[in-house]
C-alpha cells in the first residue's frame, strides 16, 4: 500500500510542483492523467526515490521512505519498485534472459530461474530468452520491458507513458498485461500518461 | 548475472574497440620489460665479467678491441706482446695481480685460454671436480663449455685454429686433455677451455718460424690476421726469449695505478694499456643512445595506450548513458556503476600487462638463442621483477585514473531526464 502526503518538488532554479496527496491500499490500481508539463514524470521519479523531496513524506507499506538516505533509497528502489517506460531500455550487450537477471540481482537478490521461465511463458516472450535485445520485434521489447518491471517480484509498478507510442489494439494489450501481472503479484500498480485511451480501463484516476 | 559479467559482456559487446586498446597496451609492456631485461642483463653481465680487471694491457691497436677479445672473449685480439716485457712490467709496485693470457685457437667455438691458475681466482672459479692443469696441454673446462661440448674428465680433443667455430686448420698433433671442471661462476669463465700457456706455445710450436717471419705473415694478411695472433715461437736457441702472449691482465695494488700506469705505458713501451671499465662504459654510452630512444618509444606507445583506454571508456560511458540510467532504477548505486566501468577498464589493463610480459619474455628468449649462438652469452628468463611490479601497479593506476576520468559524468547522471527524454 501507498500513502503520500503533501508532496512537493523543486527545480534549483526555485520552481517545482506541488501534488495531490495518493492513497492506495494494497494490490489497487491507480491511472494519474494530465497534459505534458504538469509534472508527471517527476511524481513518478519522487515515487521511486530518484529525485528529492522538496516537502512531504511518502509512506510505502508502513515504511516511510522520505527520511531514507541515497544508499537506502537505492537499496529500496532496487528492492520494491518496479518500473516500465515509454521507451524500451535495456543493456545491450546482454541477452535477454541475462537482462532479467541482472535486474534480479539487485540490490543482492539471487537469479530466480523459476520466475524467469514462469513470467516469460506468460508473456509469450520464453523463445527469445537466449537472443540478443537487439534481435526482438517492437513487440517483444515491450512485453521485455514489462518483464522487467515485473520480474523482481516488487510493491509498486511505476509505468511512465506505457502505451504513448501504440495503436489502439497494442495499446489495451499492452495495459491489460500490466495489470494482469501487477494484480498476480498483488503489487499497486501506477500508470502515468497523457492518453486518454487507457481511461476507460481504470476505475482510480487522479488528474494533476 | 553480476556487474562483474556485466563488465565482461560490455568490454566484449565491441571488440574491436577493446583489441586496439590492447594491442597498444601489449606493445608497450613487451617493449619496456624487454628493454628493462636487455639492459640490466647486459648490465649485469658486463659488470660481473669486467670488475676483476683493472686495466689490460696488449698489442696496440683499438683499446675497446683489446678489452672485448682478452676480458670479453668476444672480439679478436690486437695482436702480440712479448712475454719479457710484458713480465717486466708485471713487477711494478703498482701492480696487485698480473695474469698473462694467450688465446687464439677454439674447440667447437669455445676459446682455449693459455693462462696460469692466477686467472681461475681473479674470477672466484674453483673446481667442481677433477683437478687443476698441471702440464701443457691439460684443461680445466669452464661449467658452459662442459656442459655445451660434453667432454668429461681423462677426454682428449684437438683444438681448431682460429677462434671461429668449424675452423678447417686443426692442431691433430698436440691433443688435449681434460683434468678438471670449474663450478659454474656466471661469467665468461663458464666459456673458456683454460690451460697452462705453455699448452699454446706448444700446439703452435710446429709453425714456429722465426719472429720476423711471422711478422711478414702477419702483415700479409692484415684484415685477418687477428686470428692468427697465437703464433709465437718458442725460440730458446737464441738464447733471448721471443716468447708471446696475447695480453696481460692486471689489478692495481691501490688507484695510483690507475692514474699513473696507463700513461706510462701508452708513452713508453709499444704495449698498450686499456681500462676495461673506460672502455665499456664508453661502449654503453653509445649503445645508450639507441637504448634511450626505445624506451622513450615504449613510454610514448604507453602513453598513448592509456589514452586509448581513456578514450574508449569515455565514449562507452556516453553511448551506455542510458543503460547506466537503468541501472540506477534498478537500484544500483553510484559506486556500482562505477566499479562496473572500473573493471571493465581493468580487465583490460591487467590482460594487457600480462599478455605483454610474456611477449617480453618471448622476446628476450628469441634474442638469448641468437646471443648464445654469436657471442656464447645467454640471456635469463628472470620470473617477475620488482621493478616489473611496479609497472603493473603503474598500468592499474593508469587505468584507475582513466577510468575516474572517463566516469565523472556518472556522479551527476540525471536519470530522470535521460529516461524521459527521447
Amino acid at each position: 500500500m501507498l500513502r503520500t502526503h503533501g508532496l512537493q518538488f523543486s527545480y534549483p532554479n526555485g520552481k517545482g510542483f506541488r501534488f495531490p496527496d495518493i492513497v492506495l491500499s494494497e494490490g489497487k490500481h491507480l491511472l494519474v492523467l494530465g497534459p505534458s508539463g504538469v509534472g508527471k514524470t517527476t511524481l513518478l521519479h519522487l515515487l521511486s526515490g530518484l529525485l528529492p523531496l522538496a516537502a512531504g513524506s511518502i509512506h510505502i507499506g508502513d515504511t516511510d521512505i522520505s527520511i531514507f538516505s541515497r544508499k537506502e533509497l537505492d537499496d529500496f528502489r532496487g528492492r520494491y519498485i518496479g518500473a516500465v517506460f515509454q521507451k524500451s531500455y535495456f543493456v545491450k550487450s546482454l541477452t535477454v534472459a541475462e537482462n532479467l537477471a541482472l535486474r534480479q540481482c539487485f540490490p543482492d537478490k539471487r537469479p530466480d530461474t523459476e520466475r524467469m521461465t514462469e513470467l516469460s511463458e506468460r508473456l509469450g516472450i520464453a523463445d527469445q530468452l537466449p537472443k540478443k535485445v537487439q534481435e526482438l520485434s517492437e513487440g517483444q521489447r515491450q512485453r521485455l520491458s514489462i518483464a522487467l518491471g515485473l520480474i523482481h517480484r516488487p510493491k509498486i509498478v511505476l509505468a511512465d507513458e506505457p502505451t504513448s507510442d501504440l495503436d489502439d489494439g497494442n495499446c489495451e494489450k499492452v495495459v491489460g498485461l500490466l495489470k494482469e501481472e501487477a494484480s498476480l503479484a498483488n503489487a499497486n500498480l501506477i500508470i502515468i500518461t497523457h492518453d486518454q485511451r487507457v481511461k476507460e480501463m481504470f476505475t482510480d484516476h487522479l488528474e494533476l | 548475472m553480476n556487474l562483474t559479467k556485466l563488465a565482461y559482456k560490455n568490454l566484449v559487446s565491441k571488440p574491436l574497440n577493446a583489441l586496439l586498446s590492447l594491442l597498444l597496451l601489449v606493445l608497450s609492456i613487451a617493449l619496456v620489460t624487454f628493454m628493462l631485461q636487455l639492459s640490466g642483463q647486459v648490465g649485469k653481465n658486463l659488470d660481473r665479467n669486467i670488475r676483476p680487471v683493472d686495466m689490460v694491457v696488449g698489442a696496440k691497436g683499438s683499446p675497446l678491441q683489446l678489452v672485448l677479445s682478452s676480458v670479453l672473449h668476444i672480439d679478436a685480439p690486437t695482436g702480440n706482446i712479448a712475454l719479457q716485457e710484458a713480465e717486466a712490467l708485471a713487477k711494478n709496485p703498482l701492480i696487485a695481480k698480473a695474469v698473462p693470457v694467450s688465446y687464439g685457437d677454439n674447440y667447437k667455438g669455445h676459446r682455449i685460454l693459455g693462462t696460469d691458475t692466477t686467472y681461475l681466482g681473479l674470477y672466484g672459479a674453483t673446481l667442481a671436480s677433477g683437478s687443476l692443469f698441471q702440464e701443457p696441454l691439460e684443461v680445466v673446462l669452464g661449467d658452459r663449455a662442459y656442459q655445451q661440448l660434453q667432454l668429461e674428465i681423462g677426454d682428449t680433443f684437438v683444438s681448431s685454429h682460429g677462434l671461429a667455430e668449424n675452423a678447417m686448420d686443426a692442431h691433430d698433433g698436440h691433443p688435449f686433455v681434460v683434468k678438471g671442471i670449474l663450478k659454474p661462476t656466471g661469467t665468461v669463465v663458464d666459456q673458456l677451455i683454460v690451460t697452462p700457456l705453455e699448452s699454446i706455445w706448444e700446439v703452435h710450436e710446429h709453425e714456429g718460424e722465426s719472429l720476423g717471419h711471422v711478422k711478414e705473415k702477419l702483415d700479409e694478411h692484415e684484415g685477418e690476421s687477428a686470428d692468427h695472433a697465437e703464433e709465437g715461437p718458442d725460440e730458446h736457441e737464441s738464447g733471448e726469449d721471443h716468447r708471446e702472449i696475447t695480453a696481460m691482465l692486471i689489478k692495481f695494488r691501490n688507484p695510483l695505478g690507475l692514474v699513473q700506469l696507463p700513461r706510462f705505458i701508452n708513452e713508453n713501451t709499444n704495449m698498450q694499456a686499456a681500462l676495461p671499465n673506460f672502455e665499456i662504459q664508453r661502449l654503453l654510452g653509445l649503445l645508450g643512445t639507441g637504448v634511450r630512444t626505445v624506451n622513450a618509444i615504449a613510454l610514448a606507445i604507453l602513453l598513448v595506450s592509456g589514452l586509448s583506454i581513456f578514450i574508449g571508456l569515455l565514449k562507452a560511458v556516453r553511448e551506455r548513458r542510458q543503460e547506466l540510467a537503468l541501472l540506477r532504477t534498478y537500484g544500483a548505486t553510484t559506486l556500482q556503476l562505477l566499479w562496473t566501468v572500473l573493471l571493465e577498464g581493468l580487465f583490460l589493463a591487467v590482460s594487457g600487462f600480462f599478455m605483454g610480459w610474456v611477449l617480453g619474455r618471448l622476446g628476450l628468449w628469441g634474442l638469448s638463442g641468437h646471443t648464445r649462438s654469436a657471442y656464447g652469452y645467454d640471456l635469463t628468463m628472470p620470473m617477475p621483477t620488482a621493478t616489473e611490479a611496479l609497472l603493473f601497479v603503474c598500468i592499474v593506476l593508469i587505468t584507475v585514473l582513466a577510468v575516474f576520468l572517463a566516469s565523472l559524468s556518472i556522479f551527476k547522471l540525471n536519470i530522470s531526464k535521460i529516461l524521459s527524454d527521447e
